[in-house]
């Protein structure tokens, strides 16, 4: 019999592991973990229920449960959406690393990050996942500040805040067990509460213990910084759920749904009056982050009135929007290497790199939520549950969302900007985009467009990332 | 003859924070950070087997070993004397440091009997010394290599006082994972700004 564990876990990490052997060889690497991802994530989204797989008159018998020390790792049909979800991240994100010259440890490691977040979500009890989590940013550490190049101090603050972060959610973790046989213990709940909201504003990268992620996304690669909060997001959010839907004290918190709503929010719109002030297109990753992070928030905290749906709605857009964004980023900084990164820099570009640029925008676009884009459906779904929410809070969403549009606009100004040398944009060199740029950058472009068109397609393969979940929608 | 082992150790411990805390000699760190993982060794509760204290010990002094053949592989050493004369800046850290087991010293026997009652107090002590001295280091110093040793001896201090509420050798394991490739993270910031500083 085989076992879900030893698929979507073992194995990754074993594949890493002679991944990390062969990393030299680069087109060896990218096809091991291309056909490695790509296979993990199909065969996660066509599981059947019954975890059995059919081949003619031969049956594949999965077991969802893995016991080790004395603790179990489980799978279940459950979590195959999500675990598909993260795997077809390391798939496409492989499928350009190379080209943009990330580290040469990327291969292996987003393979083996990809298959610690699995663990960190499939380990019993789930709490001990706050020690993974902190593995995970170790883990990140080559990618993050490859040899070449001095330690940065984003790199180091991460994994101190990461470090701060675990011991909370296990000493919350304790004292749970004893909340669990005293249920009126209301010290004990507060205590526990505090420590564990402490811990996930800290794994959130809430403001204000923001810092280390706009000084991260400076330093490092943006495609390497994308994959990783892009992974660190689905699967933080969805493990924030999980605890909610667990412990029934900390979900029947009077006020916790108005916290979670109004930390989105604070989150949305100082991101975005960040975003507007920003003069580095490296750091606009990482408030992208922050206001994506509020979004999912304000989308948790609306979980009565069905605002979880976002979560599944969001997976595929935000993962173009990321994707796409950074990919235009990390190829203008690759072929152009008098640009400093500063958006001023970035005038005229739209002229020698249109398609790099109208993927720029159109990312920033989708998640500003402009319709016929990816985020648009999703974006729309949150904000229509606003009204009946009764805070007033569409007026702050609308200051979130100028602050995203006139940074929008102010990229959209430099690009199309003639030179500073008053050349006339006919006499401008023509696109100096390779072939392999366009088909990306048109795929990106057009999966975006789809998503944003029919969001049915999308929402309907990611819908099974709610489903561990039932008791959150109740309120006991 | 038990109770004095321990206030030995808790002291041996909590001076070897404060070492790590106030100077900045690679050699004098390392040492000091051997003696921390020690001390919890002799103070660790104990379990029904003394196997979870030794592996703790061995994984402690796996990790400063990747530290100082690290820094003796790359000839980063430098023979420098080591001075009796402290800065303004190590005189700041002492005296904070200080300021925080003096803390320590008069907020156990509420935090023993009000959160951690199932702690001893000198685990209760070292750990949350540990923790505190740890946390300070990494609020005071920015190179990677200190904030490094900062971060192992936060978390060795958490270790203990988690060994004394609960215990699982998954949860063990983990720990053990994280120390070492903490150690081998600080070996490569070593390496690696060496290797920037050449070039």
């Amino acid at each position: 019999m085989m076992n879900t564990v030893i698929v979507w876990i073992v194995i990754p990490i074993a594949i890493s592991l002679l991944l990390m052997l062969i990393q030299r060889f680069v087109k060896i690497s990218t096809t091991i973990v291309l056909i490695s991802s790509g296979f993990l994530a199909a065969l996660a989204f066509l599981m059947p229920e019954d975890l059995i797989i059919r081949l003619g008159a031969r049956h594949f018998i999965f077991a969802d449960v893995f016991p080790i020390f004395g603790r179990v790792i489980s799978i279940t049909k459950a979590n195959l959406t999500l675990v598909a979800g993260l795997y077809l991240a390391v798939f496409i994100w492989n499928t350009a690393a190379r080209s943009l010259k990330t580290s040469q440890w990327f291969n292996a490691l987003s393979m083996l990050i990809a298959a610690m977040w699995v663990l960190a979500l499939a380990v019993q009890p789930f709490l001990y996942a706050a020690v993974i989590i902190l593995l995970i940013a170790i883990l990140s550490i080559p990618l993050l500040s490859p040899r070449g190049s001095k330690a940065g101090p984003g790199v180091v603050r991460y994994i101190t805040f990461q470090t701060i972060a675990m011991p909370m959610v296990l000493l919350s973790a304790w004292m749970l067990s004893d909340i669990e046989t005293a249920p009126s213990a209301s010290a004990l709940i507060l205590r526990a509460a505090i420590l564990v909201l402490l811990s996930f504003a800290i794994w959130f990268a809430l403001i204000p213990v923001h810092t280390w992620l706009p000084m991260v996304a400076q330093e490092s690669h943006p495609w390497t910084v994308s994959f990783l909060l892009v992974l660190m997001q689905s699967s933080l959010t969805i493990f924030f759920v999980y605890f909610l839907e667990e412990y029934a004290w900390l979900r029947n918190l009077s006020e916790l749904w108005t916290i979670l709503r109004w930390a989105g929010m604070v989150m949305i719109v100082s991101s975005s009056v960040l975003l507007s002030f920003q003069n580095r297109m490296r750091r606009v990753l990482a408030y992208i982050y922050l206001w994506e992070m509020g979004y999912a928030l304000l989308s948790i905290g609306l979980a009565q009135q069905g605002g979880l749906h976002y979560l599944q709605i969001n997976f595929l857009p935000r993962l173009l929007g990321m994707a796409g964004f950074s990919y235009s980023l990390s190829m203008l900084e690759q072929s152009e290497p008098d640009f400093d990164g500063k958006i001023r820099s970035l005038t005229g570009f739209y002229h020698s790199y249109p398609t790099l640029s109208i993927v720029l925008v159109m990312s920033l676009l989708s998640f500003a939520g402009l319709p016929i884009l990816a985020s648009f459906p999703a974006k729309h779904y949150i904000m229509n549950l606003l009204p009946w929410s009764g805070y007033a809070m569409e007026t702050w969403l609308s200051i979130g969302f100028a602050g995203l549009l006139i940074i929008i606009f102010r990229i959209i100004q430099q690009l199309i900007s003639p030179l500073p040398n008053n050349a006339p944009v006919i006499s401008l060199k023509t696109s100096r985009e390779t072939a392999r740029v366009f088909v990306f950058s048109s795929i990106i472009l057009l999966l975006m467009l789809i998503a944003g068109l029919f969001p049915g397609l999308f929402s309907e393969l990611f819908k099974g990332i709610l489903a561990p979940f039932e008791r959150i929608f109740i309120l006991s | 003859m038990s109770n004095l082992i321990l206030t030995t150790a808790v002291i041996l411990g909590l001076i070897a924070g404060h070492i790590n805390l106030i100077r900045r000699k690679w050699l004098l760190n390392v040492f000091g950070l051997a003696i921390q993982y020690l001390c919890i060794f002799i103070i660790f509760p104990k379990t029904e087997s003394f196997i979870p204290a030794i592996i703790k010990l061995i994984v402690g002094l796996m990790a400063t070993l990747i530290i100082y053949l690290t820094i003796l592989g790359t000839g980063a050493v430098k023979h420098e004397r080591i001075s009796l004369k402290l800065s303004a800046g190590e005189v700041f850290r002492g005296l904070s440091g200080l300021f925080l087991v003096l803390l320590i010293l008069i907020a156990t026997p509420w935090l023993q009997s009000e959160v951690f009652p199932q702690s001893s107090r000198p685990a209760l002590i070292l750990s949350m010394g540990l923790m505190l001295l740890g946390l300070l280091q990494l609020g005071s110093k920015a190179e990677p290599f200190y904030i490094i040793i900062g971060l192992l001896t936060f978390l060795s201090g958490f270790e203990l006082l988690y060994s004394s509420l609960e215990f699982s050798n998954l949860l063990e394991a983990l720990f053990a994972m994280v120390n070492l490739l903490l150690s081998i993270a600080g070996a490569y910031f070593i390496v690696k700004d060496l290797e920037t500083e050449a070039s």
